[in-house]
């Protein structure tokens, strides 16, 4: 999984290409979430274009990021979701929690 | 003429790496079975949550243990059987995730999930022997 993040004023972009699956790339996320929120950052959007699926292990990574990015009073946006992971929202009930979004462009207009 | 149905028989690492060519195999075979978009989908969901769960909670993404996989299929009826080499666990000890006292866990969704988009899911455990799952789905008539 790549990972590329980028400052859009003062919303971060988190660009990920490759499945999200529960392995190193999911440490990797986090990891790059957790250098945002440190240096101040609290608006983030996690862009999925590149991401066809995720599993319940990469859901249970998007909580912990949904979840830390909370405890610090930020906002986190999806971006380009694809059906299979809406999907997977759906069946876990989750899709009251994510904020999701067709683009990037339209998540950056929702702040 | 089309096949009459047929299966695969896979040995997989106990290692995330392996779910790409596991989500594939899903989707060809599901496909030859008859399925289409969204059955389809729920049956590559299905597969990849059995494999995932038999790496992490049986085989403790220990890599010298393996997990078997082999997918039937049938014209209408999909099946799916992962073995891992687990101690295995209690099913009625499985909380439901979407409780609201739970929905904000990281963990716990792959059962559930598997239960809500397949036919058929059986378990089977014992003592020393390992986990084994049983999948189906079948066509639904139109």
């Amino acid at each position: 999984m790549k990972v590329k993040t980028d400052m859009e004023g003062e919303v971060a972009i988190i660009r990920l290409s490759g499945n999200l699956t529960g392995g190193p790339e999911s440490d990797e996320v986090r990891g790059a979430i957790r250098r945002l929120l440190d240096s101040g950052a609290r608006k983030f959007i996690i862009d999925l274009k590149g991401v066809p699926w995720i599993n319940s292990t990469g859901l249970g990574t998007l909580m912990a990021i949904y979840t830390s990015v909370q405890r610090e009073e930020g906002v986190l946006k999806l971006a380009h979701v694809s059906d299979r992971i809406q999907s997977l929202f759906m069946i876990t009930k989750l899709l009251t929690i994510f904020d999701t979004h067709p683009t990037t462009e339209e998540a950056l207009g929702a702040f | 003429m089309s096949q009459p149905g047929g299966s695969e028989e896979l040995v997989l690492a106990s290692d995330f790496g392996v779910l790409d060519r596991v989500d594939e195999l899903a989707v060809r075979y599901g496909q030859l079975a008859g399925f289409d978009d969204g059955p389809l989908m729920e049956i590559a969901i299905a597969v990849v949550e059995a494999v995932t769960n038999a790496i992490v909670h049986g085989n403790k993404c220990d890599a010298s243990k393996t997990v078997k996989m082999r997918i039937e299929w049938e014209p209408g009826l999909f099946g799916l059987t992962v073995h891992d080499e687990g101690e295995g666990f209690d099913l009625a000890c499985v909380m439901d995730p979407t409780d609201p006292e739970r929905c904000m866990e990281t963990s716990g969704r792959g059962i559930y999930i598997m239960r809500q988009v397949m036919d058929t899911m059986d378990y089977e455990m014992g003592e020393g022997s390992g986990t084994t799952l049983r999948l189906t789905k079948a066509l639904k008539p139109v």
